[in-house]
């Protein structure tokens, strides 16, 4: 190892913070080079020194009080917002199915559910009335020649035009 | 025993970022009380000790502490992620004051900025040495870069390694360690021309 790669590892070297051979290494350098191992004690010194010297001390009740006051203003804003999201994130859901419930029963031709026709058999494979199925907004009006798909659970009561 | 020790401490440290998360009124206070020093002189380090925010941004610290506690899962020590937050929060103070510079926050309640403890067992003449040698390496502590500081109290003062100071500050191992090596450099070279000042 020359001077170069020991100097780069000389802090490291110091902390234990080196792989085995790499420390190894730095060691047999610093047995045989003056100028490293001196550079090697400085750093000793130098970290002895910082070590060794207290920081400021500091006001700790007055910052205490700052920071708690700080945080009992921050809680309402932060945690019970969250709470408030989920609960408006509840409620929309809520009112979201109740709207489609609703909206599904007012349909004549629900979606996902069985028709019955009403059809006369001769009729059944005229245009708008293949598979037996009435399109959606069709006139179930008595008058109209028409025909109509209701549901199979639903009161004929509901019907439009009966 | 050291290690044992830091680890225990780590572990109580986790116990009590879980406990606030989970809301324990307790947690808190505890965590203020084991990391109000510590953050404050992290702080320091970032923004220089004269710096008129330092208390303002400690304080912003504890607060994001206490926002994101239940964000901490443990992969990294408690210790290592109460030090990204507070480094994260100087940082971004850095980038806001880059953009436009704050209003300064009211005096109230400035921390002393080299209040020392003294040593009871020294004679009046050591301890005016060991005040006299505090200043001077506290003096070139201050000449140094935000950088080399933070580094420097990382290690040296917290005993934190080389992996922990990466994963605070967010960068690799290799400049961990090349930067401490410079800081150290420069802190002795800074020593040294204040060392050569008191000479007659």
């Amino acid at each position: 190892m020359n001077c170069a790669d020991a100097v780069t590892r000389l802090s490291a070297a110091l902390d234990g913070e080196l792989a085995n051979d790499d420390a190894r290494d730095v060691r047999g350098h610093l047995d045989t080079c003056e100028a490293c191992a001196r550079r090697y004690r400085t750093l000793q010194q130098v970290r002895s020194a910082v070590r060794s010297t207290p920081f400021a001390a500091v006001d700790a009740g007055g910052f205490d009080v700052r920071v708690l006051e700080r945080v009992r203003h921050d809680t309402p804003s932060v945690r019970i917002s969250g709470a408030w999201i989920a609960a408006a994130a509840a409620l929309v859901i809520a009112v979201s199915s109740a709207v489609l419930v609703l909206q599904e029963h007012a349909s004549v031709t629900p979606r996902g559910r069985a028709p019955v026709s009403l059809l006369p058999s001769d009729l059944a494979d005229e245009p708008g009335f293949t598979d037996g199925r009435a399109p959606l907004g069709i006139d179930c009006g008595v008058n109209g020649a028409s025909t109509c798909v209701i549901e199979q659970d639903l009161p004929h009561g509901l019907m439009a035009g009966n | 025993m050291k290690n044992n020790n830091a680890a225990a401490a780590d572990d109580a440290d986790a116990r009590l970022l879980r406990a606030h998360a989970r809301g324990d009124p307790h947690a808190f206070g505890d965590l203020l009380e084991r990391y109000r020093a510590r953050i404050l002189h992290l702080v320091r380090c970032r923004v220089g000790a004269g710096s008129i925010w330092v208390e303002d941004l400690a304080q912003d610290v504890f607060v994001q502490v206490h926002r994101k506690a239940g964000t901490f899962q443990g992969r990294s020590s408690a210790k290592t992620w109460l030090y990204a937050v507070a480094i994260n929060v100087c940082r971004d103070h850095r980038r806001q004051e880059r953009r436009a510079p704050q209003t300064a926050p009211a005096a109230l309640g400035a921390v002393e900025p080299l209040a020392e403890l003294p040593d009871s067992s020294l004679d009046p003449l050591e301890l005016l040495e060991q005040r006299e040698r505090d200043r001077l390496v506290r003096d070139a502590f201050e000449t140094l870069s935000a950088a080399h500081r933070t580094v420097l109290y990382m290690r040296d003062h917290e005993d934190m390694s080389y992996e922990q100071m990466a994963d605070a500050l967010a960068v690799p191992l290799g400049t961990i360690r090349s930067r401490l090596h410079n800081a150290r450099a420069a802190l002795a070279d800074a020593l040294g021309q204040r060392v050569r000042g008191l000479r007659p």
